[in-house]
């Protein structure tokens, strides 16, 4: 159904639209509702969070995307269990969830890999805290390391393996758990370029092959548009929904697509919610000009 | 004005030397204050303020009694050879108008042990012999009638006819030695002679390395210690001083930076407590404990454990905190958080924090051991530095440096091999500890395989 | 957690065992004058194993080993007549059960070149362990001169220290006993005695003090090191044996001999029959008890302790007396 009045990145094939009623009658992994966080400093109440509500459904991959400071990595902490609330509730499957658990695993931008165990050791980590036996823990753990394909690399440290190899074993680690949802605070934001955009081709791999739900942060648009069924778009000072967008973008999604009119639309609206026209970010930098100017450079 | 071609190799702003320029730099970094004490011992204008005795005579015009080896500054030494020398005009007075002397035999027999110093040093008596009185009688005649020529150090010319008129008294009298016919008239003494030398507490470097090589080999005399006993005693009360610091101070230490309130509760008394000098408590270990080991252990013990405890709270407190939520995020309990990622997180830098203190705890050892009954090198070094032996005192010196700084390096280099994901190592510790590691992997899989359940797939 | 205390207890019994094997000796703690450097000749000659006696000798720095008794971890002493008053006023008494030797020239008050008399010590500065024997020495030195001890400035310095802090020219004068004064004297070449015991001879006996509780269990033992001692004084007394016990006594001072025979005349050991004279109770300072009481005197009007000391409480000439049929 096409409509003039329609902005171009609502518009979502027949495909497309089926695939988005069938994810939203599945069940609600995770239900935030009313979230509120303040913060006391010297210089009074700082509202990072201001009534922040949305759902996110079983096996969906949703991303987080806002202007700096709109507390992104704060909103994902709240939900990973590492900071509470002031207000508002959180629900994993429909059951109240607060403190940092397995079952919400968290992938971080630094990797945090504990450097004095191997890799192997650090794939074991949680469920050898969960009182798993350990032979039964390291064959878990083999499992997984093969997912990410570091068989080889099992009885290495993390010093010993570059920037896209410890991302993967930070992942592996945390699916070890089997967690319900799995939160990734900014997990590419160190690697170079090329690196990104492996590592991005892959995450989708693992959450095709895995049961596991997404809550992706990130403030790269492409990598957001690139990678999520729906991204929630926040607004800075205080925090709160700007908007959910649906990305049309069909499934399976290659690199190729990036140039696509549909991707480049809805990546187009993601940026006005943003930045705003109009908003000293989107001004043009004023023109400098210099006594004598080079004809040879432009 | 910059800076000459030859140099600009060697000062670059912040960039590191190549390898051979290090090593020459780390050689010439010792060798440097050596050649200095070289050159201010052995070059002869330089300094030299003292006289060292190399032949002493007593006499009790001056209070003091002098014995080779001894130093007297420039001005006193003239003082001292005229003393000798009016002794002697006295005695050839005295023998002129015949009047005897009391303990002429005894005093006799003193005077020809003047010569001992001069004979070990040539050779002809060895150490330790000082008190063979028929050797050195042989050595007078021997001296007197030519045979013998002394040349390090020479016999001035006044002492030779002094030994030809002695001499000639004692071989009226008897060609050997015997103590019942020595002369009952007094024999002249040998005036005392001497070389430049620096003041006694700059002793040149060979005399150093022979009375440290003396002092090293001595054997047992009596209930004196070894020098080797002495060096064990020592490190045992630092090693126990330390252990038990570990024992208190490493948990305390680690729960204080764990959590808050341990550290607010025993932080601020520790502080205090750190700042009161530790010697003062002296007087007080040895009331509460014994007078031997245990007070001195102590002493190290309470010099060290203050430090420990806070600087061990400061370096948990270090751990990044984002392993601590990623442990959390795991599912670790707050107990699994202390044991699985706390205490192998500060690992590496908790094995700095006590080499460091170590070397700390050395500096408590000589003040520990002038405790009560002293003990150890410390004991040897007092005794030796009031008798101000600097010769003998140098030596345990540099052994005492020596042991904390070997020791240092090797503890040093072994934080790579326990710890390879610190980034200390290097290509021999990397393979030292893959070396050591790879028994150890296929040991603990080896004995999981046979301790599995049968039913594992 | 299991294997540690197992392991612990086991230490702990093995502990108390080794504990039970030794039966105690009698601890002496002894120093560095003279007249106590000889019972190294006992020591180093086994004459104590000998005569069946269990004794552990101790070298201390003179004043440490005050303390060190008074702290109750030895059960005798060396020390002076008057420093048994000291610390039996302020903290621990003792008896006296023999006297060693009075001192005859080797307590010295040492000044620097320039000082001739001690009368020229009048608004100077000596270095002298306070409210000890040498301050004693000094103090008598200073009244048989006519001068007050308010005309001197005390600066305490520990005894071995005495030769540095006289050569640092930091005092004009020291007090102190030999070996230590004849260290002084080498180390500031020029200096010179000016006040000596030999000019005040039985102001300073020195005797072996042992705690009463000590004595009243193990007379018999002490009297065999009293035997013991008498052997030592004859054995001091031969000059056939002179070079043998130079280098003993010379050897645990780090002396060579020649430098410790002078110290012989400075410090008189008595024989038995000398000392069975001393202990006779007289007023006069030929007399242990009346010395005793003249430094009791002294110190009080000294102000170094409040209370007047008992001379009679400290002494006991028992077991001195008891030898009198073997010698």
């Amino acid at each position: 159904m096409i409509a003039t009045d329609i902005p171009e990145y609502l518009r979502q094939d027949a495909e497309v639209a089926a695939r988005f009623s069938r994810l939203k009658e599945r069940t609600v992994a995770l239900s935030v509702r009313n979230l509120t966080k303040h913060f006391e400093t010297p210089k009074g109440t700082i509202t990072a969070l201001k009534d922040v509500s949305f759902d996110v459904h079983k096996r969906e991959f949703m991303s987080v995307i806002g202007p700096s400071g709109c507390g992104k990595s704060t909103l994902v902490r709240i939900l990973a269990g590492l900071e509470t609330a002031t207000e508002g509730e959180l629900l994993v499957y429909d059951q109240p969830a607060s403190g940092p658990g397995p079952d919400r695993g968290m992938v971080f931008q630094g990797y945090t890999l504990f450097p004095w165990l191997t890799v192997k050791q650090n794939v074991m980590f949680g469920p050898k805290v969960a009182g798993m036996p350990v032979i039964f823990a390291e064959s878990e753990a083999r499992e997984w390391i093969e997912l990410v394909g570091l068989s080889k690399f099992e009885n290495s440290y993390p010093h010993q393996l570059s920037g896209g190899m410890k991302q993967r074993v930070a992942i592996a680690r945390a699916l070890a758990n089997q967690p319900r949802v799995l939160f990734m605070d900014e997990p590419f934001g160190a690697l170079d370029a090329q690196t990104r955009a492996n590592m991005q081709a892959y995450l989708l791999e693992i959450w095709k092959n895995v049961d596991i739900t997404i809550v992706f942060i990130t403030h790269d648009l492409d990598e957001a548009v690139f990678l999520s069924d729906r991204i929630l778009v926040l607004d800075a000072n205080p925090g709160r929904v700007n908007e959910i967008v649906e990305v049309a973008v069909p499934r399976p999604r290659t690199f190729t697509q990036v140039a696509d009119p549909m991707f480049m639309a809805t990546r187009k609206h993601i940026e006005h919610l943003i930045h705003p026209p109009g908003t000293p970010e989107n001004e043009n930098f004023p023109v400098l000009r210099m006594a004598v100017s080079d004809p040879d450079v432009l | 004005m910059s800076c000459p071609d030859f140099l600009k190799g060697w000062f670059v702003v912040r960039r590191e030397l190549p390898g051979s320029r290090k090593a020459l730099l780390t050689t010439l970094s010792f060798l440097m204050p050596i050649a200095l004490w070289c050159i201010v011992s052995y070059v002869p204008f330089i300094w030299h303020p003292d006289i060292k005795l190399t032949l002493a005579a007593n006499t009790e015009r001056i209070s003091g009694v002098f014995t080779a080896g001894n130093r007297l500054s420039r001005d006193y030494f003239p003082q001292y050879v005229e003393a000798v020398r009016l002794d002697n005009k006295e005695t050839i007075a005295a023998r002129a108008a015949g009047t005897a002397t009391p303990g002429a035999k005894r005093a006799n027999r003193l005077l020809l042990r003047q010569l001992a110093p001069v004979a070990i040093d040539n050779g002809w008596l060895p150490r330790g012999e000082e008190q063979n009185d028929a050797l050195l009688y042989q050595l007078w005649g021997d001296l007197a009638t030519g045979k013998k020529i002394a040349l390090t150090p020479k016999l001035s010319a006044d002492n030779l006819a002094i030994a030809r008129e002695n001499w000639a008294i004692l071989s009226a009298s008897s060609p050997v030695f015997e103590s019942s016919k020595l002369p009952d008239q007094l024999l002249l003494k040998l005036i005392p002679q001497g070389i430049p030398s620096n003041p006694v507490y700059l002793p040149p470097p060979h005399e150093v390395i022979q009375a440290g090589w003396r002092d090293f080999q001595a054997p047992r005399v009596g209930e004196n210690p070894t020098m080797g006993e002495r060096y064990q005693h020592s490190i045992r009360i630092i090693l126990f001083g330390f252990i038990w610091s570990c024992i208190v101070g490493v948990p305390l230490g680690i729960l204080g930076g764990v959590y808050d309130f341990f550290s607010r509760l025993i932080g601020p008394f520790v502080d205090f407590f750190r700042y009161m000098p530790a010697p003062t408590f002296s007087t007080l270990l040895v009331a509460v404990l014994s007078a031997h080991d245990a007070p001195k252990v102590a002493l190290v013990f309470l010099g060290t454990v203050f430090q420990m405890i806070l600087i061990v709270s400061k370096t948990t407190r270090l751990l990044d905190p984002a392993l601590l939520e990623a442990a959390q995020t795991l599912g670790a309990k707050p107990r699994q958080m202390i044991t699985h990622v706390v205490l192998p997180g500060i690992l590496p830098n908790l094995y700095n924090d006590l080499r460091i203190l170590l070397g700390w705890a050395w500096t408590w050892l000589v003040i520990a051991e002038l405790i009560g009954v002293k003990s150890g090198l410390t004991g040897f070094l007092d005794t030796q530095g009031t008798f101000r032996n600097f010769d003998r005192v140098f030596p345990v010196i540099i052994l005492i440096g020596l042991t904390g700084f070997v020791t240092d390096q090797i503890l040093a280099f072994f934080h790579g091999v326990f710890f390879p994901w610190a980034g200390t190592s290097g290509p021999v510790s990397r393979a030292i500890s893959n070396v050591v590691a790879w028994p150890v992997r296929n040991l603990l899989q080896y004995t999981r395989r046979i301790n599995a359940p049968s039913d594992l797939p | 957690m299991k294997l540690l205390s197992r392991f612990g207890s086991l230490a702990l019994g093995l502990l108390a065992l080794c504990g039970t094997l030794h039966a105690e000796p009698l601890k002496i703690a002894y120093s560095d004058w003279p007249g106590w450097i000889a019972w190294e000749i006992g020591v180093q000659k086994g004459w104590f194993k000998e005569e069946g006696v269990d004794v552990e000798f101790l070298w201390f720095d003179y004043v440490p080993s005050m303390d060190a008794y008074v702290a109750g971890k030895v059960d005798a002493v060396c020390m002076t007549n008057g420093d048994a008053l000291v610390t039996g006023a302020t903290g621990k008494p003792s008896v006296g059960i023999l006297i060693n030797d009075y001192s005859n020239g080797n307590d010295m008050i040492v000044a620097a070149p320039g000082i001739s008399s001690i009368k020229d010590l009048k608004g100077k500065k000596v270095g002298i362990e306070e409210g000890f024997v040498e301050h004693l020495l000094l103090l008598t030195g200073l009244e048989k001169n006519g001068l007050k001890p308010s005309d001197v400035t005390i600066v305490n310095t520990p005894t071995g220290e005495t030769p540095q802090v006289l050569a640092s020219k930091a005092v004009d004068a020291i007090g102190a006993w030999q070996p230590n004064s004849g260290q002084a004297l080498k180390a500031l070449p020029g200096s010179k005695p000016v006040f000596t015991s030999a000019d005040a001879p039985g102001i300073i006996y020195d005797l072996l003090y042992v705690s009463p509780e000590s004595l009243q269990k193990n007379k018999a033992e002490w009297a065999k090191v009293v035997k013991v001692w008498y052997k030592i004084a004859a054995y001091m007394k031969d000059e056939d044996n002179l070079d043998d016990a130079l280098k003993i006594l010379s050897g645990r001072v780090n002396l060579k001999p020649e430098e410790y025979e002078p110290f012989l005349k400075g410090t008189h050991i008595l024989s038995y029959e000398e000392a069975l004279k001393t202990w006779e109770k007289a007023d006069d300072l030929k007399s242990v008890y009346g010395s005793t009481k003249n430094v009791n005197a002294f110190n009080l009007k000294c102000e170094v302790y409040k209370d007047s000391q008992d001379a009679e409480k400290y002494l006991d000439p028992s077991l001195t007396k008891a030898l009198a049929p073997a010698k």
